[in-house]
This record gives C-alpha cells, sequence and structure tokens, in this order.
C-alpha cells in the first residue's frame, strides 16, 4: 500500500497517465495522488479531463498509457467496492419512467452479492433508513426517484452511495442543476462526512468559490495536472489562466466559519 | 364449459401463451429500462432466419431458431460492451443481416410458404406439448435469474457505470439477460408469431410502468398484463377465426392505451387536487 511522509493511505494514485477517446487525448500525462481523509475537490474548464479523471481512478475507463492504483491495487480486478461510493451525474430528464422507488435505489446500493432472496428483501431496512436520514431524504423513500427533483435525486444518489458506509466518495458534478440552496445543503452534508466522519471526498466541480471554501486540496485539471495543492495557495491569475476568463475569488468570511 | 376450453390444441395452446405472457414482460422489463427494446425486435428477426434454415433443412426449426438467436445474443452483447459499435448499430446490423439470410434462404425453398405462415403470424394450432415442457422449464430458468440476480439486473438496467463501481459482474448479467431473452423468443414464437414476439416484451411492460410504483410491482403489473393479452387475445382469436399473435398483441395494445389513460386522470386529478390546496 503506498503511503506518504506521515503515513497515510493514497486512496488514488494516478502515475503520468494518458488517455484519448479517439486520436485526441482526454488526459495526458497526468499524475496525482489523493490521499485518506482529504476534501479534494477537481476544478478545470469543460473538455478539461475532470470526468474522465475519475472514470479512469473507478476502472471504467482504462489507460492508453500510466499506473492507476485505487486503494493500491489496480482498479481491473479491484474487489474491495463497498470501500468506496460513486455519484455520477444527475442527466435532467432520464430514467424518467425508471420504476423504482428511492427506498429500492438505496437498498440497491447496499449490494453485498447474488442472494436466492435478493428480490423478497425490504427497502426499509435500517442501513437505507441511515443512508437516507443523512442526507435528509427519508421522507421521500416511497416516491418514485422521477418525482424528484434533480437536488433531490442527487441526495438520493449521494444516500445510495453511502449506504455501505464507504471510505471514499467520489461525485462528478454533483451540483449542475441544482439550486442554491439545495447546492448549500449538498455540501453541508459532504463537510460533515469529512470533517466529523474521516470520509475521503474526491469532487469534480466547476464551482470555484465553492470548492475553494470546502475542499481541503485542490487539483486543477486542464488535460493534465496545472496545480495541486490547498485552496490558499491557489492564485486569481491561475484562475484565471486555467479557466481562460478573468478570475476573482471572493470568499464571504461567513461562509468560512465552519473551517 | 366455453367451447374454448374443449379443444386440447387450445388448452395447449392457452398454457403456452400464458407462459409467453410471464416469460416476456419479466425480462422485457429490465431491456426497457436499459432502453434497449430493439433487441426484441432484432433478435425475432434471427430466429425467423433460424426457423428458415431448419425448415429449408428439414430439421427441428425450434432448434435452429434456438442456437441462432442464442448466437446472435451474445455476438450483440460483445460488440455493444467492447465498444466495437453503439448498441444501437449493432443490433440494426444484426437485425438486417439476419432478415437478408432469411429472405434468401425462403426464396431458394420451395413449399416453405404454408410452415413459414405459422412461424411468421403465431397459431393456435402450433403449440405442441414439446413445446410447452420447454417454455415451462425456460420459465423456471427465467424466474430464477431474475429471483437471484434482482438487484444486479435492476442496478445495470439503471446505469452500466454505477452497476460496475457497486461491484457488479455487469458483462455476466447482461449477458445471462440476452442470452435467456434470445430462448424466450425463440420458443414464444409459435404462439404469438416472429413479427409480432418482441411486442409482448415490450407492450405489456409500458402496462406495469403506468400502473405500479416501485420495480418488483412493475415487473408483476407487466406479468399480469401480459398474461390477461395472451389469454384474452387467444380466446378472440379462437372465436373470431383470425391469427392469434396479432390477436394477443392487440389486447395488450388495448390495456395499454387504457394503463394510459389511468396515469393521465390520476395526474389530471394530483394536479387538481394540489391546485385546491394552494
Amino acid at each position: 500500500m503506498s503511503t506518504d511522509t506521515r503515513g497515510r493511505e493514497a486512496v488514488i494514485d494516478l502515475r503520468d497517465v494518458s488517455f484519448g477517446y479517439g486520436p485526441t487525448l482526454a488526459v495526458e500525462h497526468l499524475s496525482l495522488r489523493i490521499d485518506a481523509g482529504e476534501f479534494a475537490a477537481v476544478l478545470g474548464p469543460n473538455g478539461s479531463g475532470k470526468s474522465t479523471l475519475v472514470k479512469l481512478a473507478l476502472g471504467l475507463l482504462r489507460p492508453d498509457a500510466g499506473i492507476v492504483r485505487l486503494f493500491g491495487q489496480d482498479p481491473v480486478g479491484f474487489t474491495a467496492w463497498d470501500r468506496l461510493g460513486y455519484v455520477p451525474q444527475v442527466v435532467t430528464g432520464a430514467w424518467r419512467e425508471f420504476p423504482a422507488t428511492v427506498g429500492e435505489m438505496v437498498a440497491h446500493g447496499a449490494y453485498r452479492g447474488p442472494s436466492p432472496l435478493a428480490v423478497f428483501r425490504r427497502s426499509d431496512r435500517p442501513e437505507v433508513r441511515r443512508a437516507l436520514d443523512a442526507v435528509g431524504m427519508v421522507h421521500v423513500s416511497g416516491l418514485r426517484l422521477a418525482e424528484l427533483s434533480v437536488g433531490q435525486q442527487q441526495r438520493v444518489l449521494l444516500a445510495r452511495a453511502l449506504v455501505r458506509r464507504p471510505e471514499l466518495i467520489l461525485l462528478d458534478e454533483p451540483a449542475a442543476g441544482v439550486d442554491a440552496s439545495g447546492e448549500e445543503q449538498l455540501y453541508a452534508i459532504l463537510r460533515d462526512l469529512n470533517r466529523s466522519q474521516g470520509m475521503t471526498v474526491v469532487l469534480v466541480s466547476h464551482d470555484i468559490g465553492a470548492m475553494l471554501r470546502e475542499a481541503t486540496t485542490i487539483a486543477c485539471i486542464d488535460r493534465t495536472l496545472v496545480k495541486h495543492g490547498p485552496p490558499h495557495e491557489l492564485t486569481n491569475k491561475e484562475l484565471s489562466s486555467l479557466y481562460g476568463i478573468p478570475v476573482d475569488i471572493l470568499i464571504h468570511d461567513a461562509l468560512h466559519e465552519h473551517r | 364449459m366455453p367451447a374454448v376450453f374443449q379443444y386440447e390444441f387450445m388448452v395447449r395452446a392457452l398454457i403456452g401463451g400464458m407462459l409467453v405472457g410471464t416469460l416476456g414482460p419479466t425480462l422485457g422489463m429490465f431491456i426497457v429500462l436499459r432502453r434497449f427494446s430493439l433487441m426484441a425486435d432484432t433478435l425475432s428477426h434471427v430466429a425467423l432466419m433460424g426457423v428458415a434454415v431448419g425448415l429449408a433443412t428439414h430439421t427441428y426449426p425450434t432448434a435452429s431458431a434456438l442456437v441462432a438467436a442464442t448466437v446472435a445474443a451474445v455476438v450483440i452483447e460483445q460488440l455493444r460492451t467492447r465498444g466495437k459499435l453503439p448498441g444501437d448499430v449493432a443490433l440494426a446490423v444484426v437485425l438486417y443481416g439476419s432478415l437478408a439470410v432469411a429472405v434468401v434462404v425462403i426464396s431458394t425453398s420451395e413449399g416453405l410458404n404454408l410452415d413459414l405462415f405459422g412461424f411468421l403470424f403465431g397459431s393456435v394450432l402450433g403449440t405442441s406439448t414439446t413445446d410447452l415442457w420447454l417454455l415451462g422449464g425456460l420459465a423456471v430458468a427465467v424466474v430464477l435469474f431474475v429471483g437471484v440476480f434482482f438487484v444486479e439486473l435492476a442496478q445495470a438496467a439503471y446505469d452500466d457505470d454505477l452497476a460496475r463501481v457497486n461491484g457488479i459482474p455487469i458483462g455476466r448479467i447482461n449477458l445471462g439477460l440476452a442470452i435467456l431473452t434470445g430462448a424466450t423468443i425463440t420458443l414464444s414464437m409459435r404462439v404469438v408469431g416472429v413479427l409480432l414476439v418482441g411486442a409482448m416484451l415490450i407492450v405489456p411492460v409500458l402496462v406495469g410502468l403506468r400502473l405500479a410504483k416501485g420495480l418488483r410491482a412493475a415487473i408483476v403489473a407487466a406479468v399480469a398484463a401480459g398474461v390477461a393479452s395472451a389469454f384474452g387475445g387467444l380466446v378472440i382469436a379462437f372465436y373470431a377465426d383470425v391469427a392469434a399473435g396479432g390477436t394477443i398483441v392487440l389486447v395488450a395494445m388495448a390495456l395499454l392505451v387504457a394503463a394510459q389513460s389511468w396515469a393521465w386522470l390520476r395526474q389530471r386529478s394530483r394536479r387538481a387536487s394540489r391546485a385546491q390546496r394552494l
């Protein structure tokens, strides 16, 4: 297992990774290490390879070159999936017909291998209720996913990821399509999971202000790693260069109170 | 006793029809939710190719159709998962390729037309005792598969990536679903006919999705709609002396219209009561 000088385990470790969907590389010579206990934000403009990075880390894509390690293991052949939870982007309008209730969706996340009684297992189990409670969604457990707003759907997917009590949670633009209050609720939940429960959070986002506020470490990506470090080391000039537009960081003190 | 139950061939057809009405929607639910509905139509055309080859070579057409549908199901799944072709394109290639083979084989063989008619449109006379045993065996296999791998199938239907990260062996699950779908379509075609067998995997599922909340409830509602369509359609076909397959699917369509209307009325009344509260 790969550990740093302070003895912390690398939960995600990408070494000189390149990957292309076609002739153009989406990720090029990218190296990034995320340690246990971090709240890591991955920032970058559209097409910078943020979502590709998450899929490479999870073994959903195989790198053309380089090495990927998830909890010190090659994601291909990885079996300890209960150590992590994944929250993909909620696509508006997708799954409109999907009949599963919120309770069923979260219960499916508690998967622990095939079972002859799987079809008869109830959804209102303590672990499902606990996960829904953690994201404030117990009251909608009987509703269909399609009956919820995007922000609520996102929280259900978060509950689904939390139901096995993972050590690491990866979220791909969880605030996309979510209103300001939904966003704040989501970040408050993630903050609590990271600060109080020690869960490693890796969050792909466009929300520069929120990430500078919430994250303990920031990785700026533009096909390769541009900058990696604590938020206070990130300058306006570096962010402006990353996004190709002038970026001015303003963080209200009140929002800093929790840190 | 009504006349329809006094004929052995009709009793066989009704039992076969109700087995088809159970098998089709049980697997069809996961195919529809994966937005892979064309799979049913593609495999039925592959089965037609198998039937044509079986009839032309004077062997057991159901066996050659079963082999063809199973091989096609595996090929489609491999093309799709290995990213060689997008899912819908893989289906289109296999559909047209097998249909072309079927047309060529039929055109070179004489005297196939009458035999083929029963396979194409379904027939109340077509269900043999052997077909019933095969359908019964397949029903046991499908119920066991869906019962044991319910969570895996549900997750794979919702999102491939999410299922993989949850540790689901998604390739094997999808392959099992594809092979059982191929077998279901092949063994169902004697009752419903090659041209319409795919509808039994899709239309009752749409009825179930409009009536039930929750995945398990939706499967139960879809199976109920499938069994009712098969039973009602066969009885109507017997008395009206029309093709069984078409009648079964028309009954399923009528149920879909009724379910859609009910869902629409329910939605309207909910909106009205919400407006009253505000």
